[in-house]
């Protein structure tokens, strides 16, 4: 057991300042659980967003030491402080930065923009037919996107990328993420629908490959990787509609 | 974009040096490469008119620019173009969706060619200023 400071941003955009706490953590102690220790036990004012506490809800993602972690999966043994102060391990957390979240209170922040932009792809299955029964698919086709579909909407990548961070219009990660994902499965036939979409100058073509995204993810679903096969079949889908082939619209 | 925001390129959160500082790094020798060619330019417009003045102040530019300091500062262009080509290559390929599980690796490939072409180039310019 050893005791450690958490100093958390408190407030909210029009007042807002730096409090420090003290709670004891053990070798198993989440960054999650000390902040439930820290509004149990010494300020119940404090405010975030947990629910599964099992890195599933996507829900917990804040800025710890300027990096974006989803906290109930977030060790402290396993991260380095941000400073030692008297003897004393110090981690600063802060709410998700980024254009695309808007700073409510305390650690809570209003994901309605991220979410505007991940529904604006499209991320669901499209069919042009109206099938009955299962859509098959072979194990091959599933691996090509399988990875993909373990994305929990935690906003960690968007929070992480630089260009997401300077340009609000920008689609940013997941979005993209979740266009290429439903573009790679056998069974959706809208992929041409989504590529109008995301082959706008603020979609794939705006990311330049800093790859913060991956090294964000907590799932390690690899963003970046998947942006980039995105601008493969985005620029197939301009050639195509230039050139009047079938397959661009 | 606000200038502001544009800080968000050095609040860097990446856990490797070939992504988020190479992308640093690529902006911000994108900018010198930018500021050199408008000087380049502004040289190059000594030479309107150059026929009637005989060319005299073109001529004392380039007696200007072929001293030591210059020469030195040219290595360093070279060294920031050098960057910015063998990192933009790599970006190309990767952006075709090639190589990009293996990001880290290619960077340090394209960095090593890069130099070697710094440190040739470099030679070669500054055996022919010794020689001149």
């Amino acid at each position: 057991m050893e005791n450690i400071i958490l100093r958390i941003k408190r407030g909210d955009p029009s007042h807002w300042e730096y409090k420090d706490y003290e709670i004891p953590i053990e070798k198993d102690t989440t960054v999650l659980d000390g902040l439930f220790y820290v509004r149990d036990n010494i300020d119940h004012s404090l405010s975030f967003r947990a629910s599964c506490r099992m890195e599933v809800c996507g829900s917990c993602a804040m800025m710890v030491n300027n990096f974006p972690r989803t906290t109930c999966s977030t060790l402290f043994s396993k991260i380095e402080p941000a400073k030692i102060e008297n003897g004393k391990k110090v981690f600063i957390i802060e709410p998700l930065q980024g254009a695309a979240f808007k700073w409510i209170r305390d650690l809570v922040v209003d994901f309605d923009e991220f979410f505007k932009k991940h529904e604006s792809v499209k991320p669901y299955l499209i069919r042009k037919d109206n099938p009955e029964g299962q859509l098959l698919q072979s194990p091959k086709e599933l691996k090509k996107y399988y990875i993909l579909t373990l994305c929990i909407k935690c906003g960690a990548c968007t929070a992480a990328c630089p260009i997401s961070n300077s340009d609000p219009n920008y689609l940013g990660p997941a979005a993209l993420t979740a266009a290429y994902r439903f573009n790679a499965d056998s069974r959706d036939q809208g992929k041409n629908l989504r590529l109008a979409i995301v082959s706008d100058p603020e979609g794939c073509w705006r990311c330049h490959f800093s790859s913060e995204c991956s090294n964000a993810c907590p799932k390690e679903i690899d963003p970046a990787t998947a942006i980039q096969k995105l601008k493969v079949q985005s620029a197939a889908y301009e050639l195509k509609k230039i050139f009047h082939i079938k397959g661009g619209e | 974009m606000p200038l502001k925001d544009s800080l968000y390129w050095i609040k860097l959160k990446g856990k490797h040096l070939s992504d988020g500082i190479a992308f640093l790094f690529h902006r911000l020798t994108g900018l010198v490469i930018l500021l050199y060619l408008y000087i380049h330019f502004a040289a190059l417009s000594q030479l309107i008119g150059a026929q009637s003045t005989g060319g005299s102040n073109f001529k004392n530019f380039l007696k200007t620019v072929e001293s030591p300091p210059f020469v030195a500062l040219d290595i360093l262009l070279f060294l920031v173009i050098f960057y910015h080509g063998a990192n933009g290559i790599r970006l190309v390929i990767n952006e075709f969706g090639i190589g990009t599980k293996k990001r880290q690796l290619f960077f340090w490939i394209m960095m090593a060619l890069g130099i070697i072409g710094w440190i040739l180039l470099s030679y070669v310019v500054v055996n022919a200023f010794l020689h001149s």
